[in-house]
């Protein structure tokens, strides 16, 4: 298993930590995922925040958070299909909208038309990190659930939930066919992941499973996730297959 | 790394509960089985919330008795206190010291520089049983009300030089909470419960070198946790001490037998 959907990368304003350090990104594999811009998620208007991270770390793939109600939307070059930009990423908790405004649905249909997935991002961090002052509360599930019903044919991604989240989630989990989970960020405890697979996929069928992390701040390990995958009777390969089909990588 | 989870050497979980699904034991003899783990800190299941009462106290060091009787070659029974209740956590510890208690579990019910707390560490410190504290460096306004940040662990520790602590979780913001103590050669540190963030034990063995870190679960995933401490040295030697020597160092007569490992190289 390579690949690591999420991964934290540039300055982060309320951590100083030497893994995020500038220097260390090029040193962090390139073929092992997605990088999701610190940048994009604190600057004011966070596609200014992705196109710092873009020009500064020029092979790296990306997910590039946009902020709806303030006009953002989907750019049209980011439709290449070898193109640097692999998802828009809403993070509505972050920047304080509400996934019922309009604009939201808008911004998932034009990242269909460009053939890009839409992943719904909820907590940034432990919440006891997490200062006070950036005012982060997460989205109540039942906006989400309401969203994911009714949001625009799109491939989504459910990324950094936390376990009893996903569970209140589940029925509209497994109501959309074009939706995708994120897990390795947060876990239930000891056996969580690999109760969950085996539950999802025997009682569900439901196998549309990416590996996450949003490392370093973050809490999986490759070995653990595959482990738990393996005793649940995935392949490795599954998750990096997903992540492929989910991001279009390596098309 | 095998994927049966053998690391190949012995390992001590420094910091572990019997609560939630580790509440029987035949849930932790499972556990410590599949993943091979020789020793673990059980630091009981921490009955009465924050601020427990005696009683609170009692059945939950009654509940890690029962699983040390248990498992007497596998569990090393630390002594949940609430200082608080300052003569009844000295009778208490000397109630469970009589009965093989190995370390002392605080928590949350004061901030380790309380005076209560301060007076308490006097009288059990002659025992020289190593005393684990709960220690978190939380974001602003988060602590709870006698939760300690890493400062208010050296101030304590730095007034019982002779005394052995264990800093908890890393003191939580490890960046901040491993310089807090650095200084301190009676204090090593663990990092279990925490959020297990990538950097955090090649901080630990920048700043405080190999000999004062643990390994510790605080029942989150086995194989996460030890997989951070494999991505941050690939030296047998100081795996093998993170994984197990330090903790044995700490605590020498846990168990009744010598643990049957071979002697770390050096």
């Amino acid at each position: 298993m390579k690949i690591d959907c999420t991964l934290l990368s540039g300055p982060c304003p309320f951590r100083q930590l030497p893994a995020l350090q500038q220097a260390s990104l090029p040193a962090r594999s390139l073929e092992s995922g997605l990088f999701l811009p610190f940048e994009g998620l604190f600057y004011h208007r966070p596609h200014a925040g992705v196109a710092v991270a873009l020009e500064r770390d020029r092979a790296a793939l990306f997910h590039a958070p946009t902020h709806p109600t303030i006009g953002e939307r989907p750019l049209p070059e980011w439709r290449e299909p070898h193109g640097r930009v692999r998802s828009i990423l809403l993070a509505p908790g972050l920047h304080h909208y509400s996934l019922a405004a309009p604009e939201v649905n808008e911004v998932v249909t034009e990242a269909a038309m460009l053939g890009l997935p839409v992943v719904l991002f909820q907590h940034l961090c432990d919440p006891r990190l997490m200062p006070e002052w950036l005012h982060c509360r997460p989205v109540p599930i039942p906006e989400i659930i309401d969203w994911v019903l009714t949001a625009p044919p799109c491939r989504l991604v459910l990324s950094h939930f936390f376990p009893h989240e996903l569970q209140a989630l589940l029925p509209a989990i497994i109501e959309r066919p074009d939706l995708w989970v994120e897990l390795g960020a947060y876990s239930g405890g000891e056996g969580w992941w690999e109760k969950t697979f085996t539950q999802y996929r025997g009682e569900h069928h439901f196998t549309r499973w990416l590996y996450g992390t949003g490392a370093p701040l973050r809490y999986s390990t490759r070995l653990a996730f595959t482990d738990a995958a393996l005793h649940a009777g995935y392949t490795p390969e599954h998750f990096d297959t997903n992540a492929r089909h989910c991001y279009g990588l390596g098309l | 790394m095998d994927l049966d989870s053998n690391l190949g050497f012995p390992v001590w979980d420094a910091h572990f509960h019997n609560w939630n699904d580790f509440a029987h034991v035949t849930a932790l003899r499972t556990h410590l089985d599949r993943h091979r783990i020789q020793h673990v800190n059980l630091l009981g299941p921490l009955h009465g919330g924050y601020t427990p009462t005696p009683g609170n106290i009692e059945s939950s060091n009654a509940h890690t008795q029962a699983f040390r009787d248990a498992l007497p070659d596998r569990v090393a029974a630390y002594c949940y206190l609430n200082p608080e209740h300052e003569a009844q956590a000295v009778a208490e510890w000397q109630r469970c010291r009589a009965a093989g208690f190995v370390g002392i579990k605080l928590w949350v019910a004061l901030k380790c520089d309380d005076p209560r707390y301060l007076r308490v560490i006097e009288k059990i410190a002659a025992d020289r049983c190593p005393i684990l504290i709960h220690t978190w460096d939380k974001a602003e306004g988060q602590n709870l009300p006698g939760e300690s940040t890493a400062q208010d662990f050296a101030r304590m520790a730095r007034l019982f030089p002779e005394t052995r602590f264990i800093m908890a979780h890393i003191g939580g913001r490890y960046e901040r909470s491993i310089a807090a103590i650095r200084d301190l050669a009676n204090v090593t540190v663990d990092y279990a419960g925490s959020p297990n963030e990538l950097g955090a034990y090649e901080t630990a063995l920048a700043e405080l070198g190999p000999d004062r870190i643990l390994f510790g679960t605080d029942v989150h995933d086995y194989l996460a946790c030890a997989e951070r401490v494999l991505e941050a040295t690939p030296d047998p030697v100081i795996r093998r001490k993170i994984f197990f020597h330090n903790m044995a160092a700490l605590t020498p007569q846990a168990f009744r037998q010598p643990s049957l490992t071979p002697p770390l190289a050096s």
